[in-house]
């Protein structure tokens, strides 16, 4: 009875670290040594181990530009919806945790990056509904006249979009935070200490809230800086963020410019691994504080 | 002054939310929507009737990306659960974690380019089992973190109940930890659905072209600029999540934080 017992126990911890090398580890090692192998031209097109294709990547202004230009991207867009969406839990949680708010503001949780691109094409290009409603109202004669938003250097509108998606997403998971820190409790001992509201949010509210939601406001980050279908339908020509310029590269018909594009993978691995190695470490030195 | 400000941003997050919505479903109705009307001239349903029509790759296209999230939806969040559990127990707890994260946080276009190969060699590239798998890859880690921080001591308590009553660790999962943790599988599968009927990155790549989800329908709509279909796959897109979304609100967010 007691080897059965044992057997099975073993059994179920084998199957779950099967499971955590079929599904994760091991497509995860392929792919990076498979990757790796390409750079260095020991598959695929090369002839035998070469430095060129990193030497190449390494020494191009272009890639540099795009992983600056994805922090970027990825920066601005995280502190409008981290502060935007603390704005509207803080001041308005009694109207969105109960009631009609409460269930529009769960729509956009339905609307993947693909349709947001979509959408914001369709509300912000020259001919789209914004510039007629400005036409409308006589702002603008033309729609020539009509600011550049869409595809344009600066990524506008893939910073509105990602903020138009994640808003609503960070604004319900602070309201949470809100509950499960007990923060009525907290703001109530801070107003009979004599403290005022911008006190009470600025000392207590706000560092409490940001500290708890540390992990997830980071991954959230990795997410901007990865994501792709966004700036592949909003970004210029000119300026691309690291998944769609590797994808690019990928699809040429210059079969040169492939192992290019896994040096690029490789260089994204290693980032997005450090940073979650870091984040993981930050986050449990919180842990224990 | 300050309350009337209050009211605007209220109304402005309000109609953020809610246009979306509205904006699509006119769009899938219109007739000849010329520059500079604010609204179509008019509304007709040929559009969404063309879905029913055979030959058409809009209802096939929902079906397919039913049977991809339904199937990935289950198997990850059963897969999940035992690797938590795996993971919870393990000495090298933390090492199991980073190596979970990773795919997680990852660039699926990104990982998609990496994996891409070994699909091809297993000529899993282009099926709707390879697609499947190559979503797995990021939705069972999803899972797997999400039940990671789900077991806590009312479950240790549990099991050890239950062992000292004479079970083995087949039914102690049978009898005890499924059922305790039923509302939380349905979480975890209804988010992985979502996870899996909204990707693209994964599915383009591993799927070249031949499975086509809805997100791929979409984007093929929207190179070929025919708007007017990429709204009416977009609205197939968001409605079933947004009525699901608020029918399960309360379930679904009860535990986020």
């Amino acid at each position: 009875m007691i080897l059965e017992s044992m057997w099975l126990k073993s059994k179920l911890n084998s199957f779950g670290f099967i499971l955590l090398c079929c599904l994760n580890i091991i497509p995860l090692a392929c792919g990076f040594i498979y990757s790796l192998a390409y750079s260095f031209g020991l598959v695929g097109i090369g002839n035998g181990f070469t430095l060129v294709h990193w030497k190449k990547i390494l020494f191009d202004f272009h890639i540099y530009f795009s992983f600056a230009y994805s922090f970027y991207i990825a920066i601005v867009a995280l502190l409008i919806i981290v502060f935007t969406s603390l704005f509207f839990a803080i001041n308005f949680k009694k109207k969105l945790s109960k009631g009609y708010f409460s269930y529009l503001l769960h729509i956009p949780l339905a609307i993947p990056a693909i349709v947001a691109g979509f959408l914001s094409f369709q509300l912000f290009s020259k001919s789209g509904w914004i510039s007629r409603f400005f036409l409308s109202l006589g702002f603008i004669n033309t729609n020539s006249q009509f600011p550049d938003i869409v595809n344009d250097d600066f990524g506008i509108s893939i910073i509105i979009t990602h903020v138009f998606i994640a808003i609503p997403f960070f604004t319900i998971y602070f309201l949470k935070l809100y509950q499960s820190e007990n923060l009525e409790l907290f703001s109530n001992a801070s107003f009979t200490l004599g403290a005022n509201h911008f006190q009470t949010n600025q000392k207590i509210i706000i560092p409490i809230l940001l500290k708890a939601a540390f992990p997830v406001i980071l991954l959230y980050l990795l997410f901007l800086f990865g994501s792709y279908e966004i700036p592949l339908l909003l970004g210029s020509q000119s300026y691309e963020m690291v998944s769609v310029l590797a994808e690019r590269k990928l699809q040429r018909f210059d079969l040169n410019d492939i192992p290019g594009g896994y040096v690029i993978a490789i260089i994204y691995f290693l980032v997005t691994s450090i940073f979650v190695y870091q984040s993981n470490r930050i986050k449990n030195n919180f842990n224990h504080v | 002054m300050f309350k009337i400000f209050k009211i605007i941003l209220l109304t402005f997050l309000g109609t953020m939310c809610i246009v979306p919505i509205i904006y699509l479903l006119i769009f899938s109705l219109a007739e000849n929507w010329f520059y500079p009307q604010i609204l179509p001239s008019n509304l007709t349903w040929k559009h969404w009737k063309y879905i029913t029509q055979s030959g058409n790759n809009l209802l096939s296209g929902f079906i397919l990306s039913l049977f991809i999230s339904t199937s990935v939806g289950l198997v990850s969040t059963f897969a999940g659960f035992i690797t938590s559990r795996f993971i919870i127990k393990s000495k090298n707890k933390q090492t199991w974690l980073f190596l979970t994260y990773l795919p997680f946080v990852f660039s699926p276009v990104i990982l998609g380019i990496s994996v891409f190969v070994i699909f091809l060699k297993l000529n899993l590239a282009g099926t709707f089992i390879g697609v499947s798998l190559a979503q797995l890859l990021i939705i069972y880690p999803f899972a797997t973190l999400f039940f990671v921080g789900f077991w806590n001591n009312k479950h240790k308590q549990l099991e050890e109940i239950a062992k000292t009553m004479g079970a083995n660790s087949f039914q102690v999962y049978q009898y005890v930890l499924i059922p305790a943790s039923t509302g939380m599988l349905m979480v975890c599968f209804f988010q992985s659905f979502l996870l899996s009927w909204f990707e693209y990155g994964l599915s383009s790549r591993i799927g070249i072209g031949k499975v086509k989800t809805l997100t791929i329908i979409v984007f093929q709509y929207i190179n070929e600029s025919n708007s007017i279909y990429a709204a009416l796959a977009c609205c197939l897109i968001i409605i079933p999540p947004t009525v699901l979304l608020i029918l399960n609100k309360r379930i679904l967010f009860r535990k986020i934080a």
